[in-house]
């Protein structure tokens, strides 16, 4: 029995997220490197925070508010981000892998050097977002806002752009399909 | 930054008059072929990119064009530059607000979306202000 608490207490103090971050993210408005795994944030207002080279794996943020904030080379595989708000944060160097980012907004939100893949981007509101150098594999953004986007050094040939708004986005030395390239032109997107 | 956000915007609202009596709205109906029209006022900045996608491109997409043409009155406000009317608050741009010619709130549409959608949006206004 004692063996089987030690071992329940290990497996959540390895793989969950650490709760005096927390105090000190909610109490400060900041909290680099810190752990959130598994958290749930949901619907908090961490606008304008400082949360860089922070983990948020599997972590809950579904509606969760980070208007400006600075979330840089932090970690959100698997997590849940539904509904939430990223407009003109920082993600730059994130991983965003395995992401549910479902009518997600992520407006003017700087995306460069993230790692996007196997995600959900269906529905999401991202006029004027900046993908510069992202890794994008397998990745929907059925439905999506990306007016005025930014698509820069991207392969988007395994992912979806089905019924998207491509009004003045920009794809500048982007891998498309035969497809996506006639719905871009159709959608009056820039294909450079 | 939300403190200081927060006593700029209630600055602002302390300055703010009501709908009825900006001079743009006023203006509107004036005219006689306005009367009976719906007033479509938007909120926008000149860097808005959702913004010119509905002034550019839904706002005179075909279908669009004849209902706005036919029902609405467009006013425009730069929350930038110009002075917003009272108890017409925002969170993002662009939100329109549907207005009645007595100044009353019909309705409010935040963001942008396809011809469509918009189209029955618009329809949902119109049978409202008939009621």
């Amino acid at each position: 029995m004692r063996k089987s608490i030690l071992i329940l207490v290990l497996y959540t103090t390895l793989f969950s997220f650490e709760q005096i971050h927390i105090t000190k993210l909610l109490e400060e408005d900041e909290c680099q490197n810190c752990d959130f795994r598994e958290a749930n944030l949901s619907g908090l207002d961490l606008s304008g925070c400082e949360l860089q080279n922070s983990n948020f794996k599997n972590a809950n943020l579904s509606h969760t508010n980070f208007f400006m904030a600075d979330l840089e080379k932090s970690n959100f595989e698997n997590a849940k981000l539904d509904g939430a708000v990223f407009w003109k944060a920082n993600l730059s160097g994130s991983n965003l892998s395995s992401i549910s980012a479902i009518k997600t907004n992520f407006k003017g939100a700087n995306l460069n050097n993230t790692i996007i893949k196997n995600s959900n981007f269906n529905s999401s509101i991202s006029w004027k977002a900046n993908f510069k150098n992202a890794k994008i594999q397998n990745t929907d953004f059925t439905k999506s806002e990306l007016g005025s986007a930014n698509f820069y050094n991207n392969d988007l040939r395994n992912s979806s752009l089905n019924s998207a708004i491509l009004w003045k986005t920009i794809f500048h030395n982007t891998k498309l399909t035969k497809k996506q390239y006639e719905y871009i032109n159709i959608e009056e997107g820039i294909i450079k | 930054m939300r403190i200081l956000l927060s006593i700029i915007f209630s600055f602002l609202t302390l300055l703010a008059t009501p709908i009825s009596k900006d001079i743009d709205f006023i203006n509107i109906y004036k005219d006689v072929k306005n009367t009976e029209k719906i007033t479509l006022m938007i909120y926008t900045t000149k860097s808005c990119p959702q913004c010119a996608y509905m002034k550019q491109k839904v706002f005179k997409d075909k279908f669009i064009k004849n209902i706005l043409d036919e029902h609405f009155s467009i006013l425009q406000k730069d929350v930038q530059v110009d002075e917003l009317p009272d108890g017409f608050k925002y969170f993002g741009i662009p939100t329109i607000f549907f207005i009645d010619k007595d100044a009353n709130k019909l309705g409010e549409f935040i963001g942008s979306c396809r011809a469509k959608e918009f189209s029955h949006k618009l329809k949902e206004i119109i049978k409202k202000a008939k009621n």
